[in-house]
């Protein structure tokens, strides 16, 4: 059951995620939220281990470690955002492939000698 | 028509170089790989936490071994590149460039200037997974301890919290080949 602090970061990614890539948020629509959500979870994880070890130093971890999972999950951000732009530009160039293909057939002769 | 024509053709013409790099079956196979040694490593030495075998002395020589593999993969995809870096769409740029604050990499450039290429992104992704990589190296060389008296180790609840992270970056990379062979 996803605690109200994971939906919360959860939301929040998404309308990120959103506003920064606009209609081609579609093209991307079921990769990039599931690694949000992901994401959300491991962030919120994160805390909880780091609150186990203040407690109980044979649970979770400390801090310092916390701090560089964090810093892990930035460089995990970095990828899936850049994963996204290229599956946008993917199927960018496969529209513009299929554009080209059907320009050859239906203009023969003039297209083929350009492209 | 001879207009419209005339226009499409432009607007496929004024694209000469293509968006995105050409498929690799070498990254995608080679980032297969990487996840299954990376993963069976992780848990491996997790299991041994607080064991002689389970130190990072004990394990520094695995780390080179998929350093170097990642070093050779990197080097292959940059090989393609024009070594101008990555260009991201320029409000994921904005984006990207306003949750990193100061440390956003020099070589991420946003779409629409003349700097980054197509290949700069797929050297991109690699590099993310190497740094993955370096990250959990110093978790288990400095910062989590085992036993008593305390020894390096990558503590079970760190090993799962970095698998499941690390593992986002290697997963980008192969969604990208992925969509790119289908």
């Amino acid at each position: 059951m996803p605690t109200p602090a994971v939906e919360r970061i959860f939301e929040e990614m998404m309308q990120a995620g959103e506003k920064a890539f606009g209609d081609g948020w579609s093209a991307v629509a079921s990769y990039a939220p599931a690694e949000f959500r992901k994401m959300a979870v491991q962030i919120a994880e994160i805390a909880q281990n780091v609150a186990k070890y203040k407690l109980d130093k044979s649970e979770g971890y400390s801090e310092e470690t916390g701090r560089i999972l964090m810093k892990m999950q930035r460089t995990a951000a970095e990828s899936v955002l850049v994963a996204t732009t290229q599956l946008n530009l993917i199927a960018v160039q496969k529209a513009m492939d299929a554009m080209a293909k059907v320009l050859r057939k239906t203009f023969k002769g003039l297209v083929a000698r350009i492209l | 028509m001879r207009t419209l024509l005339l226009a499409v053709l432009l607007l496929l013409g004024g694209c000469p170089a293509p968006l995105v790099s050409p498929y690799d079956e070498v990254i995608e196979k080679g980032v297969v790989e990487l996840y299954e040694q990376l993963n069976f490593f992780v848990r491996d030495v997790a299991d041994a936490a607080g064991k002689p075998e389970g130190t990072y002395e004990a394990n520094a020589r695995r780390y080179n071994v998929m350093e170097t593999k990642l070093d050779v993969l990197i080097l292959r995809a940059s090989s393609r590149s024009l070594g101008s870096g990555c260009r991201l769409e320029a409000k994921v740029y904005e984006k990207v460039a306003s949750t990193l604050g100061g440390s956003m990499p020099a070589d991420m450039k946003p779409q629409g200037e003349p700097a980054g290429d197509a290949n700069g992104c797929n050297t991109r992704l690699l590099e993310l997974v190497k740094q993955q990589l370096g990250f959990i190296r110093e978790i288990h060389a400095r910062t989590d301890k085992c036993g008593t008296p305390p020894v390096s180790c990558l503590r079970p609840a760190t090993a799962a919290s970095a698998l499941k992270i690390a593992n986002q970056s290697i997963t980008a990379v192969s969604v990208v080949e992925a969509a790119k062979r289908n």
